[in-house]
């Protein structure tokens, strides 16, 4: 009663209440931003996923070093100090009412998501493993910012930590890594990233997050009151983190080339099963679209924006009749608020299949060009300027050369355009053009 | 393990360090129930012999026991804070707090039984006469009040030894006299030590008064004890004079 | 000079430099680690620690004191602000020299930027808490189109408003700072 009671007064007075708000405004623009209706369980699982790592982990972080800080900065640490109460209990008491606000707020979002998206989507399902792993994550960064701040007593402490944090969750999720010995190994680094989800590593992922919270809370606890059992705690939670993040690299799977095969990290043969595509749902008649069955809601405004892209390449060679735009996912983006995105067609429009790459993707800069124009005009991302590289066409990345030829193509008047693609569209599908070749 | 139940305070060779700095130097000191006032110079050593006295800091050799328990003991050591009160020179606070908030957190601390926590924290409030301002924040009070409110979570919990630093430190004399009505009520049941500069707080509320000069008691005694050595001093009154002749005498 | 000296201790402009050392590795460490990652993330999320690093530095430790002297203290807070900020930006470009990458403008307009809005919304919050509005803005930055005027700490190459957006927060920021009085800062959660 006495700790439910003391849980009651520091959560009232509680920097990390704040958060509460703070959270709800960001997941608010973020749905504004980023979503549209009717969600999808895949969108909604994302966002969640997303909206963890870059504000409410390194927030919480923050708040955690700023709190422990606070018996300090007020000047009753030698009051406290008479007290019989234990102060491992204190500690708890104050680090838990702090993260319990982060909790509550990721919490009212997610269930908010879930009520929005059930009655619409039509795949898949609300994922909980990431919702667990993104609530030990807050509790981890929690624990952890009030253990930095307990252990440094400066004034820098917190915003190091949340800026630290911040940068951290930032570029494991971006993390990649790629061998040339005969296999790939995949990003199992950013798994370890709150954002990053595989049904595979799922479980590994929240249990090392909440290894990390009981190691924080075990150092703690020993930095306050040095004995066996808080030394034992110590001990387990290690263990627990170490594990996690050694199953996670195993279980993350990666392409075995020499073998044709797709192996986990012990280089056991991953099942087929698990990743044959499910059946696609078409329609259209002029543009016939297929996609997975998760974006059935959206067929119907999809098909209306394939036929909107199509539009200035009907009857030119190689575009059939009835198109068919065979998309296991397309990108659900606007320009003035409505229109969806087809952009994983836009490939199979301006190339023959045998000219496409490595990863199915153009790598033929006149290709390329043409599919800035088609992207731009439709709203979608042309990955213009997004790279170091000044251009990786493999990986989807224009150069900026490909992508001034193709917003000058998009400048011309539009008996232009179509004088041109008439002379010109079979060599390029065919890959024989360069951006010479273009206007 | 009670060793001696009537003494709320032994210390015997009591010595205080901070680096190399000798603070308290082998202090004896007895102490039974009233209310005990301690006198001495700027950086004789009060504040820290109340914070040991207070369990804050650990002696660094000599023997203590207060309320017949070994503070070194960790068990011990919270049995003695249970029935300690404790209000320091320089009280810090939470400033978004509430009166009531404030007392009721130290109360909860103290592992008051919970039934027990609200009309005791009542009660703390109304005797150092604040009850107007149980709601009220403690950004929005002066510094008296503040220190009125530091003096309600000493008490909250009926102390069996309460420790006070300069606890009249911003009251005006009204209140001061009230305050020491107080220190006399509490010191029928309990042990009360104050420590303060104010001669008058002394003499209108202690029943047995020390000197400490240098880390050392110099004297123990009641105040008219200390009176009697008026002549030859320095003051306004008689206690004064007797204080400054003591000192004089052991600084020699 | 010793006024000087025992004014910069007070401000904790020691361990602020090595802060700032310490955002100058770390920024080094992931343009050099992780070299595929999209630039605008790297000139958004760099110059961050440096940023707040100097924004909890203009807290005031002494209060209404300080405030009756004689000496000129804004100026003193606007130089010691400003110095802090040329190191900082002095640094962060080593650190992308060093790594190879071609980013000084973008990182030092978004460092300039966000100092500013830390020094500014420490005069809200308090210094202490000058973190939180640039992290705030970051995280809702990194979700923002790349062309929008609002996003421009991420925005690469460097054009007149991003630069713009940068230059006057830090300004406005400094500026603030400089004229700030203890009456002027809230209490603090």
């Amino acid at each position: 009663m006495t700790t439910l009671r003391l849980f009651a007064i520091e959560a009232r007075h509680n920097a990390a209440l704040l958060l509460v708000p703070v959270i709800l405004v960001f997941a608010w623009y973020m749905l504004d931003s980023q979503l549209w209706e009717p969600y999808l369980w895949s969108s909604t699982n994302e966002l969640l996923r997303k909206s963890v790592a870059p504000l409410a982990a390194p927030a919480i972080a923050g708040a955690g070093a700023w709190m422990a800080g606070r018996d300090r900065r007020r000047s009753v640490s030698d009051l406290l100090a008479t007290t019989p109460l234990p102060a491992a209990r204190r500690h708890l008491t104050l680090v838990s009412a702090t993260t319990a606000w982060a909790l509550l707020g990721y919490l009212i979002v997610a269930g908010y998501m879930f009520v929005r998206t059930a009655p619409n989507a039509t795949w898949d399902g609300p994922e909980m493993w990431p919702i667990a792993t993104a609530v030990a994550a807050v509790m981890a960064h929690g624990v952890w910012g009030y253990l930095a701040g307990y252990r440094i007593p400066s004034r820098f402490t917190a915003p190091v930590v949340a800026i630290v944090a911040f940068v951290v969750q930032l570029y494991l999720s971006g993390s990649m890594t790629v061998q040339t010995d005969g296999t790939q190994t995949s990003t199992w680094l950013a798994r370890l990233a709150v954002s990053d989800f595989t049904p595979r590593v799922a479980a590994w992922q929240a249990l090392l997050y909440a290894g990390l919270a009981a190691v924080a809370l075990a150092a703690l606890w020993l930095l306050v009151r040095r004995d066996l059992l808080r030394g034992l705690l110590l001990a387990g939670a290690v263990t627990s983190v170490v594990t996690g993040v050694v199953m996670v690299w195993a279980g993350t799977p990666r392409w075995d080339y020499a073998n044709n095969r797709l192996v986990d990290g012990w280089g056991n043969t991953i099942a087929a099963e698990e990743y044959v595509a499910p059946e696609p749902v078409c329609h259209g008649e002029e543009v016939v679209v297929c996609v997975h069955p998760q974006f059935q809601p959206w067929l119907d405004r999809a098909v209306t924006d394939a036929e909107y892209l199509v539009a200035p390449l009907q009857g030119l060679p190689g575009i059939t009749s009835p198109v068919e735009c065979r998309n296991i996912g397309f990108a659900i983006g606007r320009d003035d608020g409505s229109r969806v995105v087809v952009d994983g067609c836009v490939d199979q429009l301006v190339a023959d299949e045998p000219t496409l790459g490595q990863y199915g993707r153009i790598e033929n800069n006149a290709q390329q060009a043409i599919r800035v124009w088609l992207l731009t005009r439709i709203g979608g991302h042309t990955m213009c300027g997004m790279s170091f590289d000044h251009g990786d066409p493999a990986m989807g990345f224009p150069s900026a050369a490909t992508c001034e030829a193709g917003e000058r193509f998009a400048r011309l008047p539009e008996s232009e355009q179509r004088a041109w693609l008439e002379a010109h569209f079979g060599d390029l599908r065919a890959g024989t053009l360069t951006l010479a070749d273009l206007p | 393990m009670v060793t001696n139940a009537t003494l709320s305070v032994d210390a015997r060779g009591l010595t205080q360090r901070l680096g190399r700095t000798t603070i308290l130097n082998g202090v004896d000191l007895q102490i039974s129930g009233g209310v005990f006032g301690l006198l001495g110079p700027n950086g004789a050593g009060k504040t820290t012999l109340l914070r040991t006295f207070a369990t804050v800091l650990s002696p660094a050799s000599g023997d203590l026991r207060l309320l017949g328990y070994d503070p070194r003991r960790g068990a011990e050591r919270t049995a003695i804070r249970r029935r300690l009160g404790y209000l320091p020179q320089h009280l810090g606070y939470y400033p978004g707090f509430t009166v009531f908030e404030f007392v009721e957190y130290f109360a909860l601390l103290k592992e008051m039984p919970s039934a027990a926590v609200r009309p005791a924290v009542a009660r703390a409030i109304e005797r150092v006469g604040l009850a107007d301002r149980a709601k009220s924040k403690l950004k929005t009070l002066s510094g008296g009040m503040l220190r009125r409110v530091g003096i309600a979570q000493a008490i909250v919990n009926d102390p069996d030894l309460l420790l006070l630093d300069e606890p009249t430190a911003g009251l005006d004399p009204e209140q001061r006299v009230l305050f020491r009505a107080l220190l006399r009520e509490i010191g029928q049941t309990g042990t009360v030590i104050i420590s303060t500069h104010l001669i008058e707080d002394v003499a209108a509320a202690c029943n047995r008064v020390a000197l400490l000069d240098g880390g050392r008691i110099v004297f123990r005694g009641t105040p008219d004890d200390l009176s009697s050595f008026a002549e030859g001093g320095v003051g306004d009154s008689a206690l004064e004079r007797g204080y400054t002749r003591v000192l004089a005498g052991a600084r020699g | 000079m010793r006024l000087a000296v025992l004014f910069l201790r007070s401000r904790l402009v020691g361990p602020a430099l090595v802060w700032l050392g310490v955002a100058a590795l770390l920024a080094w460490f992931c343009l050099v680690r992780y070299d595929d990652l999209p630039v605008d993330l790297a000139a958004l999320a760099l110059p961050l620690l440096p940023a707040v690093v100097i924004g909890v530095t203009a807290r005031s430790p002494f209060g209404d004191v300080e405030e009756v002297a004689s000496q000129p203290l804004p100026l003193f807070r606007l130089l010691y602000l400003a110095g802090l900020l040329v190191i900082g930006i002095a640094l962060l470009i080593g650190a992308a020299s060093v790594a190879g990458i071609d980013l000084r403008l973008a990182l030092v307009r978004t460092l300039v930027g966000c100092t500013g809005l830390a020094l500014l919304s420490g005069r809200i919050l308090g210094h202490r808490l000058a973190w939180i509005a640039p992290l705030a803005y970051a995280a809702a930055t990194l979700y923002l189109d790349a062309a929008s005027r609002w996003a421009w700490p991420k925005q690469v190459p460097v054009e007149g408003w991003s630069l713009f957006c940068g230059l006057a927060l830090g300004a406005l920021g400094l500026l603030a700072a400089a004229q700030a009085t203890p009456r002027d800062e809230p209490d603090e959660l």
